[in-house]
């Protein structure tokens, strides 16, 4: 009799549980009609070479940071000096930028180690491709995504250097805001 | 009806609407888990909520290739499919849709239905025997211990209708509900529609139940040899029989075509199908699969004893008036 009991209210606590389910909005969304927002410390975009907005020149030095920290070593970055340009960061330039974004795991380590927050990662999707060379960033790729982050500097990612370097000394910069949005 | 032309014709019109409908009670099942599972279930095809799914799913399953296996017993292998919808699809003839009127109002339409209803328990054994596969043989032994033995409480419990109403012919049972559903007889309606209810899950092979297609040890069931529209049959036969059981259910314990007046009665009994329908979803997809020792000692131990105790009940009410 105590089985029985213990069976019935098992099956009424189940019951509970899917009822309560079916009563909660789903957590699935239907996706290419519905896009969760992307939160501001998304790392699984792509990637952009940014500009200056005010001088609309290129901020990347060619230093090669980020070709030595990268643990996948699929960025490849060959310098080309030029002259001083007029924002006075440097007088060098990256001559070839390609980055295999196959292989790219997300690490973010490039990003943060940019000396002029020149590579950063946009908040989107990940890219998708149907080909190997879909998924191959040429700097024409780059750059262009990096156009498209002066219209719209919220799109960059987060952990920039600057920026990280404002967060560890409040004091400097603006305080780190808050995840969302 | 004029004769055999206009009883074909009906017969082919009756037979669409209910095969369709056994379609989107598959778009209803996945709709239903799905939320249960905090999901959206089908959603693009046929936008929005996915309508067009099922008539989807069926032209994929015609068009795919149907395969016969040469080791396979191929006169009972092609047979299988149809021993299961044929009887399922039967049993809705009986079911009385208005005072005095079912398609087939015979003085014993309520043991006729229940004997078709069992009837699919033949097609599914052949369809395991004949795939000549020891996971299809295995399964519909399974069955054959499931249903064999979840058919006598279930008879039982039936039978408790048929003693408060005083007849086996349908229309008659549905009759002596006027004053009060014999779901709500005062503890052997209770019992006998409880007992019901879960042998119903049993024979409709719902989980937890549904120990015949356990995936992890079986891959899939009886059919796991089975491709294209003969798949689709034991698809479509699963849901016809779930859903002729629930309508059984609705029409002898829950007063079938019986309700306020304004509401046609066929609106009712629909109403009652399909309430009894998502009751059967709503506990499996709520419950995990019993075992096979669990799922035959709940039978032999609980629920015949029971059905045995409120027929007697039942027998005593009616004889004491």
């Amino acid at each position: 009799m105590a089985g029985l009991a213990s069976i019935v209210g098992g099956t009424l606590r189940a019951m509970g549980t899917t009822l309560r389910s079916v009563l909660r909005p789903a957590t699935t969304i239907p996706y290419p009609r519905r896009k969760r927002t992307i939160p501001a410390q998304w790392r699984a975009g792509s990637f952009a070479l940014t500009f200056d907005p005010a001088t609309r020149e290129e901020n990347c030095i060619g230093c090669r940071l980020c070709e030595y920290i990268c643990p996948s070593e699929i960025i490849q970055v060959t310098l080309r000096k030029g002259e001083a340009r007029a924002n006075g960061i440097g007088a060098t330039y990256c001559d070839l930028f390609t980055l295999d974004y196959q292989a790219c795991m997300q690490c973010e380590l490039c990003i943060q180690v940019c000396p002029t927050d020149a590579i950063v990662m946009t908040r989107d999707l990940a890219p998708a491709a149907s080909t190997r060379e879909g998924l191959f960033l040429s700097k024409e790729r780059l750059m262009e995504n990096g156009r498209r982050l002066l219209d719209r500097p919220d799109l960059a990612s987060h952990a920039t250097p600057t920026r990280i370097r404002e967060w560890t000394d409040p004091a400097r910069g603006t305080p780190r805001p808050e995840a969302g949005g | 009806m004029t004769g055999w032309l206009g009883a074909l014709a009906f017969s082919a019109v009756v037979l669409g609407v209910a095969m369709t409908i056994v379609a989107y009670m598959t778009w209803l099942e996945r709709k239903v888990a799905a939320r249960m599972q905090n999901r959206i279930g089908p959603y693009e095809v046929g936008f929005p909520h996915g309508w067009l799914q099922p008539l989807a799913d069926v032209a994929k399953l015609i068009v795919k290739e149907d395969i016969t296996p040469r080791a396979a017993d191929r006169l009972l292998f092609n047979l299988g499919p149809l021993l299961v919808v044929v009887p399922a699809l039967v049993g809705f003839a009986f079911v009385p849709v208005a005072q005095g009127v079912a398609p087939v109002d015979h003085p014993y339409s309520f043991l006729f239905f229940t004997a078709f209803a069992s009837l699919t328990l033949l097609g599914v054994f052949a369809a395991g025997w004949s795939s000549n596969n020891k996971y299809a043989l295995l399964s519909a032994l399974r069955l054959v211990a499931m249903v064999a033995s979840y058919e006598i409480p279930m008879i039982v419990a039936l039978l408790v209708p048929a003693v408060l109403a005083g007849s086996l012919r349908l229309t008659d049972v549905v009759e002596a509900q006027r004053g009060l559903w014999f779901a709500a007889y005062p503890l052997v309606g209770q019992a006998s529609f409880g007992i019901f209810l879960v042998c119903a899950l049993a024979e409709g092979n719902k989980s937890p139940l549904d120990l015949l297609e356990a995936e992890s040890e079986l891959i899939a069931a009886y059919n796991v040899e089975y491709s294209g529209i003969k798949f689709a049959l034991f698809y479509a036969g699963e849901y016809a029989h779930t859903l002729a059981i629930c309508a059984l259910g609705a029409t002898v314990f829950l007063g079938g075509y019986l309700g306020p007046a304004p509401v046609p009665g066929l609106v009712w009994l629909i109403a009652k199908t399909a309430a009894l329908f998502v009751l059967v979803l709503w506990i499996r997809w709520s419950l995990m699969r019993m075992r096979i020792d669990q799922a035959l000692r709940l039978n032999w131990l609980v629920l015949l004893p029971a059905s045995l105790a409120s027929l007697l009940a039942a027998a005593w009410w009616v004889v004491r008036g």
